[in-house]
């Protein structure tokens, strides 16, 4: 459940969405990725309102964004190539698609591996996804969103299978590719301090409401005690927070994603998005 | 649900079921004194030795090669050609549902019989037979099986905005692919069967020389024929034991 | 771009096109055996006997007279799989129970492996000849009785009876050897008798699982003693032969009716039974 979120994701930031379990981090990814609808409130792609345009024009927007799910959604007994492949479909014509899953051609082949080069994993590129480790499958999952079109890169808890080493290497490698591809990138994470340490703008979900919206230096350690804090704070509390806390506007891009779910209203459940 | 399973409804089974077993055997009067009569009994030996000295003249064991080559290529073709069919349903056509129940229900030797009107004599129409049946059992097993399955692979491909097609290629197939394939060699398994006795009314394959030359009383060629079948039969449950190994 | 690993093509690649080839040459292989020429479907000879054929299809055939005859039939069909699967049951049952270890006298107090050479000889023998039975098509069967015990439901029942003892045996014993030893050790240990110890120690573990598969074969029974009237065992298979011999169309409509029904039927008391006993 979400609400009394307002959200405006400028092309090329990139943000790094924490709290609690079960604060909506998913369900918010999910919206952003056009795999839900909003109940109430708004989605904008850019000047586009993707929920009142027709199911195939809004189906072709899908390849602006790539969503990577936290379990990385892999047939097992595909291989890895055609795994990260499959990143780029949205691209590629049926006949162009059928013959890349039977004999991946060489230009995508190279493409592949560079994108698993950026996650260590160019040695495996002709494994089956099941042969791997699951922080190797979870790297992998995260490669594909490289060779995808898209200039959303959503991204589900992708630390949950690796170690803080291959962590920290994972994070690094999606930070500077979303830069390389000027791709926005949401991460939700589990890891406070990664997501302080490698993110400008950091988003506090609690209750699928906006507890802090700021620059990870603004953030005050009573900040993240209250997000996670065991005694629930009141929704409305949150909320009226939320209201009168100064969203740091973005006013030199135009905004390419906005999500608006009845900024000013107090807790209002019935009008939220759905948990997915 | 199995709480409260009222003892009454599995007496009340029980009675049913033991009533159709005593109106069974009661309605076929299977005179099973009959057979054991001195007469009879005799008969029978004869009938026996008959059968267990096989014919095995070259000429006629290369007639049986070729009727087991034939059955072993209906059952495979036939099984292969319903695979494709049942991918083609299980891809875009859930809505047929009925028609594959309808081909299921239909036995494999009623659909030849009546496509022997169609095609003729021959191998052609055994395997049509073979394919329709097949085509129905698969068919719904593949429907079911893709249904089924975990939705996230393909939930993520068509977040990112593929076709259906891409989905199917990328996600859906590749999941089940395993079951798909373990599904379509057990169905082998049982058309190579079916293969052999379709002959029977004319669709080629070893069950027309069994049929040819039991009609003639030529036991011993009808039990060099019975003993292809058991080999045939051996050898593509252990073909399909061992693909399903492989594969698993 | 990153620098590009070693392997620039796909190493499947060969292997692929190899079995693309060996697929394409096969197919065509079993094209050529089986006959399989498509524009016979389509050729005006065949075509128009099928035409003239499918013109009778409807309506069915609904005589009254007719109608009684294909409900007797359809009877006898169902009783002829009943009987065979019970004779099956005769056979199957004693025989699934010789072949599982865990029931062996010599073979207790030892491991499970060593049976006396008898024991283990005699199950062999059983095993093969158990193969034996469920191997020849249960058509194959009936084809040869009907010349032992002459046309009817006899030569059915016997089929389905040798068919399905092979396989009920088969799978009953996999059934007791997937259970736990436990019990039956514990019963015959204390100096019960084998059927005691299977009836107390073996039968509530597998008793489930035993009333489904055993549910099951009937409906396959059903299914079975259809095609079997084709080769003269009686019953609603017999009944087809004939209308399509004598090229009564309307007649067939009917039957195919039926057989799409009785097998929905079984298919449903299946369902029902496994529901109320296991």
């Amino acid at each position: 459940m979400l609400r009394g979120l307002d959200l405006t994701l400028a092309p090329g930031e990139q943000v790094a969405l924490i709290g609690p379990s079960g604060a909506g981090k998913t369900t918010l990814l999910h919206v952003l990725a056009l795999a839900l609808a909003p109940t109430a409130g708004v989605v904008q792609f850019g000047d586009k309102q993707p929920w009142a345009l027709s199911s195939g024009v809004r189906h072709r927007l899908r390849a602006n964004v790539f969503l990577a799910p936290q379990v990385p959604p892999l047939p097992p007994r595909q291989r890895v190539v055609t795994s990260v492949l499959a990143g780029r479909l949205s691209a590629l014509g049926a006949w162009r698609s059928l013959s890349s899953w039977v004999h991946p051609s060489r230009r995508e082949i190279a493409e592949a591996s560079a994108a698993l080069q950026r996650f260590d994993l160019a040695d495996k590129i002709f494994e089956r996804v099941d042969r791997l480790s699951g922080g190797e499958r979870q790297r992998v999952g995260l490669a594909r969103g490289l060779v995808s079109p898209a200039r959303l890169w959503l991204v589900d808890e992708p630390l949950a299978a690796l170690d803080p080493v291959r962590a920290r290497q994972a994070v690094q490698a999606l930070t500077e590719a979303a830069r390389d591809h000027g791709a926005s990138l949401v991460v939700s994470f589990h890891q406070v301090d990664i997501a302080m340490a490698w993110f400008p703008r950091v988003l506090g979900l609690r209750e699928g409401a906006v507890v802090f919206d700021r620059a990870p230096a603004d953030i005050r350690p009573e900040d993240l005690a209250d997000l996670y804090g065991g005694e629930g704070v009141p929704a409305a509390m949150v909320t009226a927070t939320m209201t009168s806390d100064p969203r740091p506007s973005d006013p030199i891009a135009p905004a390419p994603m906005m999500l608006s779910a009845s900024p000013t209203d107090g807790p209002a459940p019935s009008r939220g998005a759905p948990a997915a | 649900m199995t709480a409260i399973t009222p003892l009454r409804a599995r007496l009340g089974a029980t009675v049913v079921v033991l009533a159709l077993v005593v109106a069974s055997f009661a309605s076929l009067s299977l005179h099973t004194g009959e057979f054991f009569t001195l007469d009879s009994l005799r008969a029978m030996g004869r009938f026996v030795r008959e059968l267990v000295q096989p014919d095995l003249h070259a000429d006629f064991l290369r007639t049986v090669a070729y009727g087991t080559l034939e059955t072993f290529a209906m059952s495979a073709l036939s099984t292969a050609l319903a695979a494709v069919i049942g991918l083609l349903i299980a891809y875009g056509a859930s809505g047929v549902r009925p028609v594959l129940n309808v081909l299921r229900a239909v036995p494999e030797l009623a659909w030849a019989s009546l496509l022997l009107i169609w095609v003729g004599l021959g191998p052609f129409a055994g395997t049509l037979a073979l394919t329709l049946h097949t085509a129905g059992v698969l068919g719904r097993l593949y429907l079911e099986a893709l249904e089924n399955q975990p939705q996230g692979p393909a939930f993520a491909l068509a977040a990112a905005g593929a076709s259906p097609l891409q989905v199917f290629c990328y996600a859906r197939l590749p999941q089940v692919l395993p079951q798909l394939l373990s599904y379509t060699l057990y169905r082998w398994e049982n058309n190579i069967r079916a293969a052999a006795v379709l002959g029977v009314v004319g669709a080629g394959g070893l069950g027309q020389l069994l049929s040819y030359h039991l009609q003639l009383f030529q036991l011993g060629r009808a039990s060099t024929v019975v003993l292809a079948t058991l080999l045939l039969v051996t050898l593509v449950d252990l073909l399909s034991d061992r693909i399903r190994h492989d594969l698993g | 771009m990153t620098a590009l690993p070693s392997r620039g093509t796909d190493p499947a690649g060969p292997g692929r096109l190899l079995a693309v080839i060996l697929t394409g040459l096969l197919v065509w292989a079993l094209l050529r055996l089986t006959e399989f020429h498509l524009a016979v479907l389509f050729d005006p000879t065949s075509a128009d006997a099928m035409r003239g054929f499918l013109a009778g299809f409807l309506p069915p055939a609904l005589a009254p007279a007719f109608l009684l005859e294909v409900l007797r039939q359809t009877w006898l069909t169902v009783a002829m799989a009943t009987c065979g699967l019970v004779l099956a049951l005769a056979l199957g049952v004693p025989a699934a129970l010789v072949l599982t270890r865990v029931l062996s006298l010599s073979a207790l107090g030892q491991s499970l492996q060593r049976a006396s050479p008898a024991g283990r000889g005699g199950r062999a023998l059983l095993r093969l000849l158990l193969v034996f039975l469920r191997s020849v098509p249960e058509l194959v069967w009936a084809l040869l009785l009907v010349r032992v015990v002459g046309l009817g439901p006899a030569a059915g029942v016997f089929a389905i009876a040798i068919t399905y003892s092979g396989m009920l045996a088969k799978v009953y014993a996999e059934m007791f050897e997937a259970a736990d030893p436990g019990p039956v050790v514990a019963l015959l240990r204390q100096g019960s008798g084998r059927l005691q110890a299977f009836a107390f120690g073996l039968l509530p573990q597998c008793a489930d699982e035993l009333i489904s598969y055993t549910v099951y074969r009937w409906e396959c029974g059903v299914r079975t003693s259809v095609v079997l009237g084709f080769v003269g065992a009686g019953g609603l298979g017999q009944m087809m032969d004939q209308s399509l011999k004598m090229m009564q169309a309307n007649e067939v409509t009917t039957l195919l009716l039926m057989f799409v029904l009785l097998v929905g039927l079984a298919d449903l008391i299946s369902h029902g039974l496994r529901r109320v006993w296991a």
